[in-house]
């Protein structure tokens, strides 16, 4: 490998919510202007941009880089349903690695609250989303199987949602942000599609995240403080998902994902000290965290009820709140998970702080193609400054 | 005034004679719900074939959204057709069936596909 090594040198994100009467534009800029006085770079010195977003629109990342500094530069806009900013992320990644970049910025926004009055609303012109299959009912159709293939309580689904929205509680930054609920509370909330109930479903919410790439410099404190290296980063598109296919969809894209990103790092799964992953549902970070190893096939459920993934634990996943607290505007969920798991390895993040965190592993697939196993994975490993 | 742009084509599998018209590839094996001239996977040639009418529940769930036209609650499963594609139907009634459950094509409901549960 002739590849340069790469790293974070800022992170940023919006206020995370429902805020249809703001510009989707200042969303982003409150991201970028974060990440890059993070930086401690000057707009002049950013080479390119990847911006992230699902439902746009068109134009958007444009006026969004007009509007903060970064007009001029060459601008790629990606769509990768909720991988979307972490594939421009990754992309940022791969461009400072290979020398056709210097300083890069990945960004992601979305403004659901002007889009949909309520949850998503299916795609006509794919086959599953004209038989009526909502995003909840594809991930019910996980959950689904997984109680019953594994024999597994459907309360135990539950208490993903009971974490993490603690965890929650602990981010001013996250949509929902008051009391978390109980386990009782969360399976008595209103039922969307079962087993998943409406506390077990990610709201509907706007933000942005950003993130400056550069070459890693471990010398180098920009803005007092020192690089987050990326010691690994892959991508994976899902191929087609069969008949003849006995894991739950995007299970076998995470698994590959993963793979490649520990032997690309020269990590296990056991190094990894703190987890941002796609909780969009309950089932999702069960799913996941099966995928990436941390559990065993079948024995995911029990990791929040055990305390092993809760702030305190072995192997804290979703610090943040996840995106069951801090909200799912699809393309900037993957900015903000790097943006908390930056704050994490550099033993900024407060009250949620995971002790000690060295090393960080960053989740997102998105998905919904219909007979595909996932629309994109990706997956990036981590590592912080130490003290 | 302007009328509303038409709908996209649709893109669900059909039934004929209450079994997925769908297709083969020569070269691969690999079964599709919608008949194709080269495999969807492959590239190789196909032919057509139908697949059905019974199928297995791979995992089904009660939706309690309304989505578009459907009034909740309804069923919706991913159905292995037997020696043949996996798809996504709505079970009639409103009833769960377990994954592993047996059921049958029945028809259509404005081109989404419809299975009842079949005593197995």
């Amino acid at each position: 490998m002739t590849d340069r090594r790469v790293s974070i040198a800022g992170v940023g994100t919006s206020q995370f919510g429902r805020f249809p009467d703001r510009r989707v534009e200042e969303l982003a800029w409150e991201a970028i202007i974060e990440a890059i006085d993070d930086s401690g770079f000057a707009p002049s010195e950013i080479d390119a941009a990847f911006v992230g977003s699902v439902f746009g629109p068109p134009g958007l990342a444009n006026r969004v880089l007009a509007g903060a500094g970064l007009g001029g530069i060459p601008t790629f806009k990606i769509e990768a349903a909720c991988a979307s900013g972490t594939v421009a992320l990754h992309e940022a990644q791969q461009a400072v690695a290979s020398g056709r970049y210097e300083r890069v910025i990945a960004v992601g926004v979305e403004q659901l609250s002007t889009q949909f009055a309520g949850p998503i609303v299916p795609e006509l012109s794919d086959p599953e989303g004209r038989a009526g299959l909502a995003m909840p009912a594809l991930y019910a159709l996980q959950a689904s199987r997984y109680v019953q293939e594994f024999d597994v309580d459907p309360a135990l689904l539950a208490e993903v949602a009971v974490k993490n929205k603690a965890h929650g509680a602990l981010n001013p930054r996250a949509h929902l942000s008051g009391t978390p609920p109980t386990r009782a509370e969360v399976l008595e909330s209103r039922p969307i599609a079962g087993p998943l109930t409406l506390l077990q479903c990610c709201p509907m919410s706007d933000g942005a995240g950003a993130a400056v790439i550069t070459a890693f410099n471990p010398g180098s404190k920009p803005n007092g403080h020192r690089q987050v290296e990326i010691l690994s980063s892959q991508f994976s598109s899902g191929p087609l998902w069969t008949s003849s296919d006995t894991e739950p969809w995007g299970f076998q894209t995470v698994a590959r994902t993963a793979a490649r990103a520990f032997a690309e790092a020269g990590l296990a799964v056991e190094d990894v000290d703190v987890f941002e992953v796609h909780d969009a549902f309950t089932i999702g970070e069960i799913l996941t965290l099966e995928a990436i190893g941390v559990a065993a096939r079948g024995a995911g459920a029990a990791l929040a009820p055990s305390g092993h993934t809760r702030l305190g634990g072995p192997q804290p996943v979703n610090p943040s709140g996840g995106l069951l607290s801090r909200g799912h505007p699809l393309g900037s969920t993957g900015l903000a998970q790097t943006a908390e798991l930056v704050w994490q390895l550099r033993g900024e993040a407060g009250e949620r702080q995971v002790a000690g965190a060295r090393v960080a592993l960053l989740e997102t697939m998105g998905g919904g193609a219909a007979g595909v196993d996932a629309n994109a994975c990706v997956i990036a490993l981590l590592r912080g400054p130490g003290s | 005034m302007a009328s509303a742009p038409p709908i996209p084509a649709d893109p669900r599998p059909q039934l004929v004679d209450r079994c997925i018209d769908g297709s083969v590839c020569t070269a691969c094996g690999h079964v599709a719900a919608r008949r194709h001239d080269r495999c969807e996977r492959c590239l190789g040639s196909t032919t057509s074939k139908s697949f059905g009418p019974r199928g297995t529940v791979w995992s089904s769930t009660t939706v309690h959204l309304r989505i578009g036209g459907l009034a909740p609650p309804f069923v919706l499963a991913y159905v292995d057709v037997d020696g043949g594609p996996r798809v996504l139907a709505r079970i009639v009634d409103a009833i769960e069936v377990p994954a592993g459950g047996a059921v049958r094509f029945v028809g259509d409901d404005n081109g989404d596909l419809l299975v009842e549960m079949v005593a197995s």
